[in-house]
């Protein structure tokens, strides 16, 4: 399902529109994340606090929401330009990317509570294909 | 037999007694059938999308029935499994995840992550038991 010249134009309007709250909706998917599929704790074992109101995982929220934001920019090479973090999650992190859908799940979630009349489901369904595309590419160095 | 806390038992009587059924059941369905275009093949069928609130209403009797899921939706199981002929798989993650975020957009902060946990908690149930019928 790739992205046609729409979708990414539809993406990279609604990204600035929500660019000022994208730090606190990152940390607030994260959040929902470990609270409402408590599976995927495992690859956060390291912190000591893992609760939706966390220093930890607000700080780390507004970390994968820059890096989303920079995708955006690169929307024409997502493969190219995820390739270094796609190393990290493959062979550091190792993270099980069946995951990737349930960050991406939870990060829509959430730009639906924060931005309501913004994200009609035309955006939705252009975020949620770029969301999968990203998933894909950062899936890539994986084997 | 799933175990519910009273949180999440409240929490669900709290969730279903706040949403607007005439408005979250038509605009969930209507949202993946846009962001998901592939299930429109279930829908040619199912009239006009006033027919949602019969999926909420679905989704009440649940509620009214948390200790006996599995029972209460055996018919049902068996009409998606036999008749309507869905992919189990889209239960989930198209028409559940979309509920999700309609519940979510509608209840705004009320939606805590613990809340939301809960009601993760109860369409996973809720798909389970739907999926019990098929082969």
């Amino acid at each position: 399902m790739s992205l046609s010249g729409k979708d990414k134009a539809v993406v990279k309007n609604f990204w600035a529109k929500v660019a000022p709250k994208t730090a606190e909706i990152g940390g607030e998917a994260l959040g929902r994340m470990l609270t409402a599929y408590p599976q995927t704790k495992i690859y956060f074992s390291h912190w000591s606090d893992l609760s939706p109101s966390s220093a930890q995982v607000k700080k780390h929220g507004a970390t994968i929401m820059a890096a989303i934001g920079d995708a955006v920019s690169k929307i024409d090479d997502l493969t190219g330009s995820l390739s270094a973090l796609s190393e990290l999650h493959a062979f550091k992190l190792r993270v099980d990317p069946a995951n990737f859908r349930i960050l991406a799940h939870n990060i829509i979630l959430c730009m639906a509570m924060f931005s309501q009349e913004d994200f009609t489901p035309e955006v939705h369904v252009s975020f949620d294909m770029f969301l999968q595309n990203l998933s894909l590419a950062l899936s890539d160095r994986y084997r | 037999m799933v175990a519910w806390t009273d949180f999440e038992r409240a929490t669900i009587k709290d969730i279903f007694s706040k949403i607007d059924y005439e408005v979250v059941g038509p605009a969930a369905i209507s949202r993946f059938l846009i962001v998901y275009p592939w299930t429109q093949r279930y829908f040619a069928g199912f009239g006009n999308l006033y027919n949602a609130a019969v999926v909420m209403q679905g989704l009440e009797k649940v509620v009214k029935n948390m200790d006996n899921i599995k029972a209460t939706f055996t018919e049902l199981s068996t009409l998606h499994s036999e008749k309507l002929q869905v992919d189990p798989d889209n239960f989930m993650s198209c028409s559940f995840d979309c509920l999700a975020i309609v519940v979510a957009a509608q209840l705004g902060k009320d939606f805590t992550p613990e809340v939301h946990a809960a009601f993760q908690k109860f369409l996973a149930v809720v798909v389970s038991s739907l999926r019990r019928q098929y082969y």
